[in-house]
């Protein structure tokens, strides 16, 4: 017989008080991975911010270099220029954006995702990073030379890239990961519109097509956290300042419900826009530099007579709520911007159509009130009412979210008064694209990037993917002090015991110990394997989703642990992995 | 604190001799050969013995609670000893040994029964006392207190 190889370390009267204090509030804070998760979501949020300040003000440099001004807006920089230079500079700006795509080609991602998208709905919250930072560059290119996009793609981009990072740096599990990643998404959306709820939405909504508290909750802590830190640097006021909206009787809503209708009844027409512009330039079969360059040719012959065109349309939005002037000039100017956004997007630059889609939502809403205007001169309409709801009602049918279109309606222009209009003419336009099998603006995206493999790729992922490893692993041989002491560096109420050559042996829980924490002889006299549980329910690699929850509802723990056929310990899954992962599923998933 | 009463019938013998640590683990758990809660008594043995490899179970004082949580017994059993002379546990004089098995399911009995054995031999007077006894029931009543 041999005494024991160390004589166990006694727990010091600070280290068991320690203890207590750790009982007493796992006892009454159940702080568990989703609220970590919440504080993880913060500091993407911040990340976020930051990446997306600095692209905007990267962005507005170039922007002055290249035009060789500081104007207030994309629009006047360009009014100031010779007709030659409005060509040349989309133009050069394509070129290099096409150049930077054409070089960066060889990057093109293998095992990581390349669109933020198809990071969090597809793949495994593994966004690669030279790929991301090629289309970054590039539609740095294409916003900075006037382009005729939004900026939102990059931003999310970039962001979401923030986001990856930390989660791999962290070795994060796989459905954490793509937490993150959705977070990273959102917390772009919000900074590039200063829009913390839509942010949330717009992820919940269209990538993720779950509203489940689970993943709803980060995303709206790291949109918000992303505002308050845009807002800091930017200002608090609204992105879209709108004129005071009135009501003046419920009869109105009729008119805001055929302006919804008839935004729906456009909506196609944009997409359909966008996707010949895409095809014109398909047919041309030109490599990425001058495919891009035309691209940019387009955008600057248009610029030569209507250089509103030029930019994200942002000018345009704004021009379109404060006094657009004839109804005439502003239908050439939604033709004009049509086909430059059509001649951008289909050249392939990278970027966005968001406030594009804003803009051509408040110009086609605009020119239904002067209609609507003048069929019912009695009623009193007011065109710019119907600017401001066109807006939302375009949005929500091109991006077939309507409580996104909604939200963001509301925090771009902080007008509370538009709400109700607001709502009933989202959801027209909404329901009539539906009934008409509009494919919405990003759920195109996605089908492109394989909506079937989406499916087929989440429904044979298996337990094994989520497993995280266990670094508080316990060997049997553990005395009393030294199990107690575990417990104050872990969060979990059980924890694993292992031996030597990896194999699982059973669990200690907190439950069983805490009433003798207080007996210090006890150290000498128990170890792990004493009071451990050896039979635990675990979980097998090859589990499905569903079988993993079942038993977690069955074993009613927060955590358990994973183990091979030989029964060797691999580590474990937390329930709120298993629920973060079914809560970003995708819609196209569960059939 | 669970409360814990130790088993009415707990076999005590008093001035043990045995050669080494394993000959007086195997001497007072022969004492339970016959207790209808061990099921093993082989294999209730050889588990109290690995368990003594892992992390020998001392009290200091000259007190060792050799114990194992096995499948062997149904119920808890106990049996408790003196030596004549101390007998070395490694290097650790031992005179009392309180032995016992527990099924492997009934870990907040096996707590409560190792708290109270450690609580009570950890007053000096009860120590004494329990080396002092005359006879098995004045040891089994200074054991069990009050």
């Amino acid at each position: 017989m041999s005494l024991p190889a160390g004589t166990p370390a006694e727990l010091g009267t600070s280290t068991r008080r320690l203890v207590r204090l750790r009982i007493w509030l796992a006892e009454r804070l159940r702080v568990g991975d989703s609220q970590l998760t919440l504080l993880w979501a913060a500091l993407v949020g911040l990340a976020g911010a930051w990446t997306s300040i600095g692209f905007k003000e990267a962005t507005e440099w170039l922007h002055a270099l290249l035009t060789g001004g500081h104007a207030e807006s994309y629009v006047e920089s360009f009014k100031g220029l010779p007709d030659w230079k409005r060509i040349a500079v989309p133009a050069f700006g394509g070129l290099l954006a096409g150049t930077t795509l054409w070089l960066g080609s060889r990057y093109k991602a293998k095992a990581h995702s390349a669109d933020y998208m198809e990071a969090v709905v597809v793949g495994d919250g593994n966004l690669a990073v030279r790929v991301s930072l090629v289309k970054s560059v590039s539609a740095w290119f294409s916003s900075a030379s006037g382009a005729s996009i939004g900026r939102e793609g990059p931003l999310v981009q970039l962001s979401s890239l923030a986001a990856s990072l930390a989660g791999r740096w962290l070795s994060f599990p796989l459905a954490r990961k793509r937490q993150l990643v959705a977070c990273g998404a959102a917390a772009g959306i919000a900074s590039a519109y200063n829009a913390p709820i839509a942010g949330a939405f717009f992820v919940a909504e269209i990538v993720l097509g779950s509203m489940a508290m689970e993943a709803f909750g980060p995303l709206v802590i790291a949109s918000i956290v992303a505002t308050l830190v845009t807002r800091s640097f930017y200002g608090t006021e609204a992105i879209y300042p709108a004129p005071v909206f009135v009501m003046n009787s419920n009869a109105e809503l009729l008119a805001y419900l055929l302006l919804g209708l008839a935004s729906g009844l456009l909506v196609p027409v944009f997409l359909r826009l966008l996707k010949a512009g895409e095809a014109c330039f398909d047919l041309l079969r030109l490599p990425a530099p001058a495919r891009l360059m035309l691209g940019g040719l387009v955008v600057g012959g248009i610029a030569i007579f209507h250089p509103e065109v030029v930019g994200n349309g942002r000018a345009l939005v704004y021009s379109v709520l404060h006094g657009p002037g004839a109804w005439q000039l502003l239908a050439v100017a939604l033709v004009c911007k049509l086909l430059a956004t059509a001649a951008t997007f289909g050249s392939g630059a990278v970027g966005g159509v968001f406030t594009p889609t804003l803009f051509a939502g408040a110009a086609w809403g605009y020119l239904v009130g002067v209609a609507s205007a003048a069929l019912f001169p009695w009623a009193g309409l007011n065109p710019d009412y119907f600017a401001l709801v066109g807006m939302g009602a375009f949005l929500a049918a091109s991006t077939g979210a309507p409580v996104m279109a909604i939200i963001m309606l509301f925090e771009l222009t902080l007008n509370y008064q538009v709400l109700i209009p607001a709502v009933i003419a989202s959801g027209a336009g909404y329901y009539l694209c539906r009934s008409m099998g509009v494919r919405p603006l990003y759920g195109e995206a996605l089908e492109r990037k394989g909506a079937a493999a989406v499916a087929q790729h989440l429904a044979t992922l298996k337990v094994g993917e989520l497993v995280a490893k266990d670094s508080t692993c316990l060997p049997p041989q553990a005395s009393f002090g030294d199990v107690a002491k575990a417990f104050l560096q872990s969060r979990h109420d059980s924890l694993h015991v292992v031996d030597a050559s990896d194999r699982f042996l059973g669990i200690v829980s907190l439950h069983d110990i805490k009433p003798y924490l207080d007996q210090p002889e006890l150290e000498s006299l128990l170890i792990a394997r004493d009071v451990m549980h050896e039979e635990t329910p675990r979980l097998a690699p090859g589990h499905t989703m569903s079988e993993a929850l079942d038993l977690f509802s069955a074993a009613d723990v927060g955590r358990l642990p994973v183990t091979a056929p030989d029964g060797s310990f691999l580590g474990a899954v937390t329930r709120s992995d298993i629920l973060l992962f079914l809560a970003g599923k995708p819609r196209s998933a569960e059939a | 604190m669970l409360a814990c009463t130790l088993p009415s019938d707990t076999p005590v013998t008093l001035g043990l001799a045995a050669p080494s640590e394993t000959a007086l683990i195997e001497e007072v758990a022969a004492t339970l050969a016959g207790h209808p809660a061990v099921s093993d008594h082989r294999r209730f043995v050889h588990a109290v013995l690995e368990r003594q490899k892992e992390n020998p179970p001392l009290l200091g004082n000259g007190v060792a609670l050799p114990h194992a949580r096995t499948p062997a017994v149904k119920e808890i059993v106990f049996a408790a000893a003196r030596c004549a002379e101390p007998v070395l546990f490694g290097e650790t004089p031992v005179r009392l040994v309180f032995l016992f098995g527990v099924p492997p399911h009934r870990i907040a009995e096996y707590l409560a029964m190792t708290a109270f054995l450690a609580r009570r031999l950890r007053d000096p007077a009860v120590l004494q006392a329990l080396l002092d006894a005359p006879d098995e029931a004045s040891f089994r009543q200074h054991l069990q207190g009050s």
